[in-house]
C-alpha cells in the first residue's frame, strides 16, 4: 500500500521558496485549508507532476511548465521549480524528484523548450536507473489509476457517464476502474496465452510438415492457421471501426441532445417573441381607449351637477305625472256631472235628481271648472324624460373607475412585456449562432453511423460463423494430428494443449472475477452510499456492466435522474468500494471535495473519510468545510491541519497549524 | 478480492490438469508487469517453455 509521508515545492506555482507538507505515519486525514486562488490545486497538481510529469487544468487539459514556475521568482531572475515527494511502499521508503530547470545558455526562458526536466527515484536511499525507476513507478502508482487517489472534486459528476453505454468517457473510466481493480492481470494473460497457442498451433504445423506421414496434415494446418489468422486480422478491424463507430453515433447523439435543446430554446424564443406582439397590440388598444375617454374627462368635473340635475328632473317628472292623473280624475267627474244634469237623473243610481241636489252639482261643476289647467302632459312629461336619458348617458361615459381600470391593465402588461423581454434577451444569447443545417448535418452523420454500424456488425458475424468453422476443421487437424503424429510431435501438441488450456482458463476467469468485483463492489458500494445519504427510502445502489451506480428505492424502482450533490455522494461510494477492492491501494487525495454537498451530506461523508481510505489528504476551503465540523467528525482520525497563507496574489506559503 | 484466488479455485474445479504452479506463476508476471506488455509476453513464454521441458516425456500437465 502507497502511503505519502511528505511533499516538498520549490518555486511550484503561488509558492515561492521550498514549501513541505509532512504527512504522518499513523492513519489518518490530514487537512489543508486555504481559500480560492491561494494554491490548493496546485498542491494536487504538485503531487501529480512528481509522479506522472504532468499538471492539469480544472478540465482536466494540460498546463505547459513553462507557466508553473513561481511568477515572483521569474522576476528576480530565478527559473524553474521542483517536487519531492517522500513515500512508503510495502516497506520499502521510496524519494522521487522532479525538477524542471533552464537549459544552460538561456538567459531568460519563454516556453517549454527552453527548460529541462529529470526526474530522480531512490528506493531506501539507493538511487535506481531511469527506466527501473519507471517500471517500478508505473507498479506503484499507474498514471491510468490515478483518477481514483488524485481527484478533484468538482469533476466527481464524471462517473455519471458510466451509465451511459458507449459513451467515450465511460469507457475510459471503465477501463481505469478495471485496471484498479487488476482485471488486466487476467485480460493481458488471456491476451498473452492466446497469441502463445496460435504460435503453438503454427510450431505444431511445421513439426507435422517435416515428418513424412503427417506431411499433408501438416500443410493443410498451415494453411488452416494462415486463413484464420487473416480472417481474426480482418476481425480484429472491422471490431475497431465498430468501437469507432460506436463512439461517433453517441458522440452525435450527444451533440444532437444538445442540439435538440437548443431548438427548443429556439422554439421558446419564438413563442416569447409572439407574447410581446400580443402585449404590444393590447396596449395600444388600452392606450386608444384611454385617449377616447380622455377626450371627454372634462365632462367628470360636471359629474356631481348632472347628477344633482338629472335628480331634479326626475322629481319634476314625478311631480307632473301626478298632475296628469289628477287632470284625468277631473275630467271624468266633470263629465259625469253634466251627464246627470242634462238628464236630471244620478248616472250612478238612475234615481231622479231632487232640486237641492241640482244645486249642490252646479256649485260643484263651477268649483272643477276653475281648477282645469289647460297643460299637454304628455308632451311635458316626454321632454323630461329625453333629458333625464341625456343626463344618465352622460354620468356612464365620464366613469373614472373605467379610466382607472384601463390604466391599471395598462400597467400590467408593460410589466408583462420588460419580463418576457428579459426572459427572450437571456434566451438569445443562448441560441447565438444556432444553425439549423448544423442539426442536419449532425442528424446526417448520426444516421450514417447506424447504417455504417449494421453493415460492420453484419460483416463481424459473418467474419465469426467462418471463424468457427474453420476452428472446427483446425480442431478436426489437430485430432487427425494426435493420431498419425509420432513422438517428434509430442512436445509441439503438449504446448499446444497446455497453452489453449491456459488461454481458455484465463478466458473463464476474466468473466468469473468480472462477476464477482461488481457484486463486490456494488455491496461495499452500496454500504458507504447508505452512511453518506441522509434519504431514508434509499435502499442502495445497484451497479451495471460498465461499474455505473444507480440509486435504488426502497420500493426496488431506480431513481433515473439524480442531482449534482446525489452524483457526487454515488461518486465517493464508488471510489471508497474501488479502494476497498482493488489490489492497488493509496491516499486519496481530494482538491474541493464537498462543494455540491450540503451540511449533513458534508458531516456525513468525513465521518465516513477513513474508512474510505487509510490515509486522505483533502484540500478545503473554509466554508466548505469548517475546520471546527472536521475535528468534531473525526476527532482522533483527522492527523494534522495545514493553512494556505497569501502574501501577495503570486506567494503563498504552506503553514502547520497549531 | 483476489484475482489468484479465484483462478485456482477455477483450475481446481474446470482445468485440474493445468499446473497450479505456471499459472500462479502467470498471475505473478501479469501483476508485476501489467505496465510493460512485451516484457510480460516474453516472460509468460519463457515460464510456458521451463515447465515444458522440466516436464518433457510426461503427458500430464
Amino acid at each position: 500500500m502507497l502511503k505519502i509521508r511528505s511533499i516538498t515545492v520549490s518555486d511550484f506555482g503561488p509558492f515561492k521558496g521550498e514549501q513541505e507538507i509532512e504527512l504522518p505515519k499513523e492513519d489518518g486525514v490530514v487537512i489543508v485549508y486555504g481559500e480560492n486562488m491561494r494554491g490548493k490545486t496546485t498542491l494536487l497538481n504538485a503531487i501529480r507532476y512528481a509522479l506522472f510529469g504532468k499538471v492539469l487544468t480544472r478540465g482536466s487539459g494540460e498546463i505547459q511548465l513553462h507557466q508553473i514556475g513561481n511568477w515572483e521568482s521569474a522576476a528576480s531572475g530565478k527559473y524553474g521549480f521542483h517536487v519531492v515527494l517522500a513515500f512508503e511502499q510495502n516497506g520499502d521508503a521510496y524519494q522521487l524528484t522532479r525538477e524542471c530547470r533552464v537549459r544552460p545558455g538561456i538567459a531568460r526562458p519563454m516556453s517549454d523548450v527552453d527548460y529541462i526536466e529529470e526526474s530522480f527515484l531512490t528506493k531506501n536511499g539507493s538511487a535506481m536507473g531511469p527506466d527501473e525507476a519507471t517500471l517500478e513507478l508505473g507498479r506503484i502508482m499507474p498514471e491510468t489509476v490515478s483518477r481514483f487517489f488524485l481527484f478533484d472534486g468538482e469533476l466527481l459528476q464524471q462517473y455519471e457517464e458510466l451509465l451511459r453505454s458507449e459513451s467515450d468517457m465511460g469507457r475510459q473510466i471503465k477501463d481505469a476502474i478495471e485496471r484498479i481493480l487488476g482485471v488486466p492481470v487476467l485480460t493481458n494473460g488471456r491476451a498473452d496465452l492466446s497469441q502463445l497457442h496460435q504460435l503453438a498451433q503454427y510450431q505444431e504445423a511445421k513439426a507435422a510438415q517435416r515428418n513424412q506421414k503427417t506431411q499433408q496434415l501438416g500443410n493443410l494446418h498451415a494453411e488452416l492457421l494462415g486463413r484464420r489468422e487473416a480472417m481474426q486480422q480482418e476481425s480484429a478491424r472491422l471490431r475497431q471501426d465498430l468501437e469507432r463507430l460506436k463512439v461517433t453515433k453517441t458522440a452525435r447523439e450527444e451533440q444532437a441532445k444538445k442540439q435538440e435543446q437548443l431548438r427548443a430554446l429556439l422554439g421558446q424564443r419564438e413563442r416569447l417573441q409572439e407574447e410581446i406582439s400580443t402585449l404590444e397590440a393590447k396596449i395600444e388598444e388600452r392606450e386608444e381607449r384611454r385617449k377616447n375617454l380622455l377626450t371627454t374627462a372634462w365632462r367628470s368635473i360636471l359629474a356631481p351637477k348632472i347628477t344633482a340635475l338629472r335628480e331634479q328632473i326626475v322629481g319634476q317628472l314625478r311631480d307632473l305625472r301626478e298632475q296628469a292623473t289628477r287632470r284625468l280624475v277631473q275630467v271624468e267627474t266633470t263629465d259625469a256631472i253634466r251627464r246627470a244634469l242634462s238628464n236630471g237623473n244620478c248616472s250612478l243610481c238612475e234615481q231622479p235628481l231632487t232640486e237641492h241636489t241640482k244645486q249642490r252639482l252646479e256649485e260643484r261643476l263651477v268649483e272643477l271648472g276653475s281648477r282645469v289647467q289647460d297643460i299637454d302632459f304628455d308632451g311635458e312629461i316626454h321632454k323630461l324624460e329625453t333629458r333625464i336619458s341625456h343626463l344618465s348617458q352622460q354620468q356612464a361615459d365620464n366613469s373614472i373607475a373605467v379610466l382607472q381600470e384601463i390604466s391599471i391593465a395598462i400597467d400590467d402588461f408593460r410589466v408583462t412585456k420588460t419580463t418576457t423581454e428579459d426572459r427572450l434577451r437571456d434566451l438569445k444569447e443562448q441560441t447565438e449562432g444556432l444553425d439549423e443545417s448544423e442539426l442536419r448535418r449532425i442528424y446526417g452523420e448520426y444516421e450514417k453511423a447506424v447504417q455504417e454500424i449494421a453493415i460492420v456488425e453484419k460483416g463481424l458475424k459473418a467474419q465469426d460463423d467462418a471463424l468457427a468453422t474453420i476452428n472446427t476443421d483446425i480442431i478436426r487437424i489437430e485430432t487427425e494430428l494426435v493420431k498419425k503424429g509420432g513422438s517428434d510431435l509430442q512436445k509441439e501438441r503438449k504446448r499446444r494443449e497446455i497453452s489453449e488450456g491456459l488461454r481458455n482458463l484465463f478466458d473463464e476467469g476474466v468473466k468469473v472475477y468480472r462477476d464477482k468485483l461488481k457484486a463486490k463492489v456494488e455491496k461495499d458500494a452500496t454500504e458507504l452510499f447508505l452512511q453518506l445519504t441522509s434519504e431514508p427510502d434509499y435502499a442502495g445502489l445497484s451497479i451495471n456492466n460498465s461499474y455505473g451506480l444507480t440509486i435504488v428505492h426502497k420500493d426496488g424502482n431506480s431513481i433515473p435522474v439524480r442531482s449534482a450533490g446525489a452524483e457526487h455522494v454515488v461518486a465517493l461510494s464508488l471510489m471508497g468500494s474501488l479502494q476497498k477492492n482493488a489490489p492497488l491501494r493509496g491516499p486519496i487525495i481530494m482538491d474541493s471535495p464537498f462543494g455540491r454537498l450540503d451540511s449533513v451530506h458534508t458531516r456525513r461523508v468525513i465521518h465516513t473519510l477513513p474508512n474510505m481510505a487509510s490515509q486522505v489528504l483533502l484540500f478545503v476551503y473554509e466554508s466548505e468545510l469548517e475546520p471546527k465540523l472536521a475535528r468534531n467528525e473525526l476527532k482522533g482520525g483527522l492527523r494534522s491541519e495545514y493553512r494556505i497563507v497569501r502574501h501577495s496574489a503570486r506567494f503563498s506559503t504552506v503553514e502547520k497549524a497549531v | 478480492m483476489d484475482i489468484l484466488s479465484t483462478i485456482l479455485e477455477l483450475r481446481q474445479t474446470r482445468y485440474p490438469n493445468l499446473p497450479a504452479d505456471l499459472v500462479k506463476e502467470i498471475v505473478s508476471i501479469e501483476t508485476d508487469f501489467a505496465e510493460d506488455r512485451a516484457e510480460a509476453f516474453k516472460r509468460v513464454n519463457q515460464a510456458l517453455e521451463r515447465h515444458l521441458n522440466t516436464s518433457s516425456g510426461n503427458d500430464q500437465c
